[in-house]
C-alpha cells in the first residue's frame, strides 16, 4: 500500500514483538476460530492438542491465511487491496467464517484507526463505503506493511500469533496448561518459520480443514467465544 | 454527532442489567436514542433478556463475546466493544447513548477510557457491606457508583445508611448513588445524573 523504507533489524524485531504481543488490541481473543466447540464435543482433547495445533496451521493458516496476508501485503494500493479483499471473501465458503473473519477485521482496523497507524484510515473508509469486507488477514498484511514490516517477518508473526491465540484458548478454557502449551510452541518452531516462507504471488487459497469448518458452523448456545 | 458511550460494570448479580431496563424506560419516556452492547459471559442471556424486555428494537442490541476475558474485553483490548459500536452508530445515526454493559466480574475491573467517556460501577447490598471499603479500582475509580438493591439491606443485615456513607468517604467526593431496581427507587437520580454529566441535555 503505502511504501515503508524497510526498518533496520532491530527496529522491525521490536515492532514486530510490539504487534505480535498479546496486549496489542486486535480483538483476536475472542475467537476460538472452532477450537471451543471441538473441545467441548471431545473432538480435540489435552492429548491431541499438539497434533491438533500442528494440522491447524499447516492446513489452515499455511493454505488460506498466509496467502490472504501475503496479498494484502502485496497490494500496491487501495484498489488492488479491495480487489484481493474480494477474491478472498469468494474462497471463504462458509458463510460464518466469512462474517468472523470481516468483524475480526472491523475490530483490527477500530484499534488501527484509533492509533492513526499508516494506512489504517483509508481502509477503514473502504470498507464503511462497502467497497470492501476488510477480512482480518488482508487488513493485517496492509496493517503490517505500512508500519514497516518486511513480507518475510509480517509472516512469521502472522503464524506465532495464529498459533498462540489458538492455543490461548485450550488454556482459558482449563484443558492445557499455561506452561504446557509453550512447550508445543517450542516444539513448532521449526515447522512454522518452514511453514511461513511467502507464497508466490499468484499462489490462491486452497486449504480444508473440515474439522474446524464445521465447528465453525456449529455454534454452541452457551460459549465463551465470538466462534 | 457521534453518541456518547458509557459503560456499566460490577460483580455478577450486582443488577447492572436490571438498571440497564429501568434506565432504558425512562429514557424512552424523554425520547433519548439508545443502544446497548453486552458482554455476557457464557451465553446471550443478558442481551436475549433486554430484547425480551421489548423497551428496544432488537436490532439496537448486540452481544460481545469475551472469549472468557471480562476485564480483557473492556480495558486491555476493547476492539471488539470498539467495534460493535461503531457498527450501531453506522446503522442508527440518531443514537445518543449506547451503554455496555460488562460481564460482571471483580472489583478490581475498569472500563478503558479508549472505550467509554464515562462509566459507573454497580455493586449491591447483598455482596457484603464491607465492598466499599475493600476499596478496588472499580469501586474508587468509576464516574459513578451505584449500590443497588437497597430494598433488601434489612434481611442481610446491612445498616444502608452507613454503607452509602463509607461508600462516599472512600471516593474522595466522587458520586455515590442508591437505588432499588426491584422498587424503582433512585432511578430517578441515575437518569438526572447522567442527562447533566453525559448527554449535557
Ligand atoms: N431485591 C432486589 N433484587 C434485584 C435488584 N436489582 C436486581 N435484582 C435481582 O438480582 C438478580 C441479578 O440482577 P441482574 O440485573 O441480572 O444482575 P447483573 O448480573 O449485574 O446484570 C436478578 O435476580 C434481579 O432480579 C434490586 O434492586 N432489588
Ligand atoms: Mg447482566
Amino acid at each position: 500500500m503505502s511504501d515503508a523504507p524497510p526498518r533496520p533489524p532491530a527496529e522491525e524485531l521490536l515492532l514486530a514483538l510490539q504487534m505480535g504481543d498479546s496486549a496489542y488490541p486486535t480483538g483476536s481473543f475472542g475467537y476460538s476460530w472452532g477450537l471451543e466447540t471441538l473441545l467441548a464435543e471431545g473432538l480435540v482433547t489435552r492429548a491431541s492438542l499438539p497434533l491438533f495445533a500442528e494440522a491447524e496451521l499447516e492446513g489452515r493458516w499455511h493454505r488460506i491465511e498466509r496467502i490472504a496476508l501475503a496479498g494484502g501485503w502485496r497490494a500496491e494500493d487501495v484498489a488492488a487491496l479491495e480487489a484481493w479483499d474480494a477474491l478472498i471473501d469468494q474462497y471463504l465458503w462458509s458463510e460464518h467464517q466469512r462474517i468472523h473473519s470481516h468483524e475480526a477485521g472491523a475490530a483490527t482496523l477500530a484499534a488501527a484507526t484509533r492509533l492513526s497507524l499508516p494506512g489504517a484510515a483509508a481502509l477503514r473508509e473502504g470498507v464503511a463505503a462497502g467497497r470492501m469486507a476488510g477480512h482480518f488477514p488482508v487488513v493485517t498484511g496492509a496493517l503490517y506493511r505500512a508500519a514497516g514490516l518486511r513480507l518475510g517477518t509480517a509472516l512469521l508473526l502472522s503464524a506465532q500469533v495464529f498459533l498462540r491465540g489458538l492455543l490461548s484458548v485450550a488454556v482459558r478454557l482449563g484443558l492445557a496448561g499455561a506452561l504446557e502449551v509453550q512447550a508445543i510452541m517450542a516444539r513448532l518452531v521449526s515447522p512454522l518459520a518452514r511453514l511461513a516462507a511467502p507464497p508466490p504471488p499468484d499462489a490462491r487459497p486452497c486449504g480444508f480443514s473440515p474439522l474446524t469448518e464445521i465447528a465453525q458452523m456449529r455454534l454452541r448456545d452457551t460459549r465463551l467465544f465470538v466462534n | 454527532m457521534t453518541a456518547a458511550r458509557i459503560g456499566i460494570g460490577g460483580p455478577v448479580g450486582s443488577g447492572k442489567t436490571a438498571l440497564i431496563e429501568r434506565l432504558l424506560a425512562e429514557f424512552a419516556s424523554i425520547g433519548i436514542e439508545v443502544a446497548v452492547i453486552t458482554n455476557d459471559l457464557v451465553t446471550d442471556e443478558d442481551a436475549e433478556r433486554l430484547r425480551r424486555g421489548g423497551q428496544l428494537p432488537p436490532e439496537r442490541i448486540l452481544a460481545v463475546q469475551a472469549g472468557a476475558c471480562p476485564h480483557t474485553v473492556i480495558r486491555e483490548d476493547p476492539t471488539l466493544n470498539m467495534a460493535a459500536a461503531d457498527r450501531l452508530e453506522a446503522r442508527f445515526p440518531q443514537l445518543q447513548l449506547i451503554m455496555i454493559e460488562s460481564g460482571g466480574d471483580n472489583l478490581a475491573s475498569t472500563f478503558s477510557l479508549d472505550l467509554v467517556d464515562w462509566w459507573m460501577f454497580v455493586i449491591d447490598v447483598a455482596g457484603g457491606d464491607d465492598i466499599p471499603r475493600k476499596r478496588g479500582p472499580g469501586v474508587l475509580q468509576s464516574d459513578l457508583l451505584v449500590v443497588n438493591k437497597s430494598d433488601i439491606a434489612p434481611h442481610v443485615g446491612v445498616d444502608f445508611d452507613a454503607m452509602m456513607a463509607e461508600a462516599r468517604a472512600v471516593r474522595n467526593g466522587r458520586p455515590a448513588l442508591a437505588t432499588s431496581c426491584r422498587q424503582g427507587s433512585g432511578i430517578a437520580e441515575v437518569v438526572e445524573h447522567l442527562r447533566r454529566e453525559v448527554l449535557f441535555s
